[in-house]
């Protein structure tokens, strides 16, 4: 079957008894989520309308699978059940019913069919140490089995903190050498979509926008999709107006915690992190950790892990190796400098006394 | 007993800078550390409060004074006397720097007189002030530009963001660096109160009035050529020419 004779989202629709209102509400709300002008909504339509459906081939590599828990829980019911359906969801071991060699057969019939054609989702880093012994699939690494899909992709999307910068299992010491997908693939279109699990949405958003206009969505200078990643979660949270009252939870059983007020100094990462978590929200808009009280962790930024301690607002630098906040070291360094002025002070002083006592001449005390 | 003459160094832009530019890192630093640590939280409602907007807004047009008067003064390089000058690129800036170097270290007993920095003195001040204080702009200016990820002030800046990986980082060299101006402040007022007891020549004074005094027989550095300017200012600074008696302690 080639891609022309796959049936487009519109057709799927259709057949799963999704109204022709419903469907255009999709349209819709993809066309807002991307933040694209009302303008481009016949066209998002009319590309959901003809092009067939993109098969998708999803791998898990080096992870945890909380990134397909939130793939697979999308908000929106009709975006959750689009986002299972309208990409023909090829190869993916967590969800798929077959399992070994016919899983595996799945997998090579859509690399062979749809060559050059298929999106490529990668969850997981890739772990390239000691030739890759500490992740293997079907007994190939990591890196095997990522090259060997990626060859044919249009465009890989590196799905989650794992993919994007190696998340945990590639925080120091980083014993398996856990690399992330773009120091791997480096031939392709490599589109970041980090977070510790990243909000399902953007790979629809991401999938609908490569439909409507044949190009990838435009990328932030982070490699991430603009859509989604241009803003701070500082820049739209919801305890702003605590942060700029000056008003901050000290504890977490305080008074200031009952009111609401701004977890800035319970160690929030908000200031510093790109996402869209104070936007979209998870849950279908219910919530997000610093709505719900507990400070950001920054989990989309790279290397999230090793800028702990998580509940103090500055990290130690670099990655626990000092073990000093730059304060604390700025401190130490001030500390040492007047010291050090003082110490030389003392020299100068008896250098000069030291001169007065020898040569008791007035002419040579004077130090020119 | 020697004779002193007065000798106009610092020019009034020169001035003006040191000034503007003190007065900014003072500024700039207290509101940051306020900004770091908010140590005192406000309590009512959050509608009557906008304290740390404030130090906020303060902190940033603070960091704007501060960076046009960086580029004045890199202006003024070019345009200004020779004593405003910074000429690392020079043998003999190195070869100062070393003899400074011995001299503070207490190898060598006699002081290179100097008319205007010694260049372990413009050593530090291209470190701390030039190399550091461009940092300091570049991170400060990208943490402020991310609110308005499609603005130009994001497009000038924004690219330090992944080059130190994440904004994160961004903030901890913020922070770091920071802590350079007080020990440059150290370092700075050690220097010029020691050069200005031992040597007597109005170091200290100088950035006020603008003069230094300058022994007649050995009044420049070997890197530094006389200008005119600094000649007749020479001249007309015999009015105020003050001898000095070292040895008066
Ligand atoms: S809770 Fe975090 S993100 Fe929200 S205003 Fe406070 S510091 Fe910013």
């Amino acid at each position: 079957m080639s891609l022309e004779e796959k049936e487009s989202y519109y057709q799927w629709a259709l057949k799963k008894g999704i109204s022709r209102r419903n469907f255009l509400k999709f349209c819709t709300a993809m066309g807002a989520m991307l933040g694209l002008e009302a303008s481009a909504l016949p066209k998002i339509v009319n590309a959901m309308e003809t092009k067939p459906r993109i098969p998708v081939i999803y791998l898990n590599l080096q992870e945890c699978t909380c990134c397909s828990e939130s793939f697979i829980r999308s908000g929106h019911p009709l975006v959750a059940d689009l986002i299972l359906n309208m990409i023909s969801l090829d190869y993916m071991e967590v969800l798929q019913a077959a399992a070994g060699d016919q899983a595996e057969a799945a997998k090579q019939k859509t690399m062979k069919d749809f060559f050059g054609k298929y999106l490529l989702v990668v969850e997981g880093s890739v772990a390239t140490g000691d030739g890759g012994v500490y992740c293997t699939i079907g007994g190939k690494t990591t890196q095997s089995v990522l090259e060997e899909a990626a060859e044919g992709a249009l465009a890989v999307v590196a799905y989650g903190s794992c993919a994007v910068n190696a998340c945990v299992q590639g925080s120091a010491p980083n014993p398996t050498n856990a690399v992330p997908v773009k120091e791997i693939i480096t031939n392709k279109p490599v589109i970041n979509v980090p977070g510790c699990p990243p909000i399902a949405e953007v790979i629809t958003g991401t999938i609908v926008y490569y439909l409507t206009f044949g190009t990838l969505p435009e990328l932030t200078n982070q490699g991430r999709p603009k859509a989604f990643y241009q803003h701070r979660i500082h820049d739209n949270c919801n305890r702003r107006a605590f942060f700029d009252a000056g008003q901050f939870v000290e504890s977490f059983d305080d008074e200031g915690a009952k009111q609401g007020w701004c977890l800035y100094k319970m160690g929030c990462k908000g200031p510093t992190t790109y996402n869209a978590c104070a936007i979209t929200q998870w849950n279908d808009g219910l919530s997000y950790p610093i709505k719900s009280g507990h400070p950001c962790l920054g989990c989309s930024e790279d290397h999230f892990f090793d800028k702990g301690p998580f509940y103090t607002h500055l990290a130690d630098v670099p990655n626990h190796v000092i073990g000093k906040n730059p304060d604390q070291i700025g401190l130490i360094g001030l500390g040492v400098a007047g010291a050090a002025a003082g110490a030389h002070a003392l020299a100068t002083a008896a250098g000069k006394a030291g001169k007065t006592s020898t040569h008791n001449s007035p002419k040579d005390k004077s130090g020119n | 007993m020697t004779q002193k003459e007065q000798v106009y160094v610092w020019q009034i832009p020169i001035r003006l800078f040191h000034w503007v530019n003190a007065f900014c890192i003072t500024i700039l630093f207290i509101t940051g550390m306020y900004i770091g640590h908010p140590a005192f939280t406000v309590s009512g409602e959050a509608a009557g409060h906008f304290l740390m907007g404030t130090c906020h807004y303060v902190h940033v047009v603070t960091a704007l004074i501060f960076t046009a008067n960086m580029l004045f003064r890199l202006y003024w390089f070019w345009a200004g006397n020779d004593y405003a000058k910074l000429r690392f690129w020079r043998k003999s800036f190195w070869q100062d720097t070393f003899k400074t170097l011995k001299y503070y270290l207490f190898l060598s007993k006699k002081s290179t007189p100097h008319v205007g920095h010694n260049s372990l003195a413009s050593l530090l001040y291209l470190c701390f002030i030039w190399l550091a204080g461009s940092m300091m702009i570049i991170t400060g200016m990208a943490m402020k530009s991310g609110s308005d990820p499609n603005g130009t002030w994001f497009a000038l800046f924004g690219w330090i963001i992944p080059v130190l990986g994440g904004e994160y980082n961004v903030r901890i060299w913020h922070h770091l660096l920071a802590w350079g101006y007080p020990l440059f402040l150290i370092g700075h007022l050690y220097m010029l109160f020691r050069q200005d007891i031992l040597d007597k020549d109005g170091t200290v004074s100088s950035i006020i009035t603008g003069y230094k005094f300058v022994e007649t027989n050995s009044c420049a550095s070997p890197d530094l050529d006389l200008s005119s300017e600094t000649i007749s200012a020479g001249a007309l600074g015999a009015l105020g020419a003050v001898s000095s008696q070292n040895n008066s302690l």
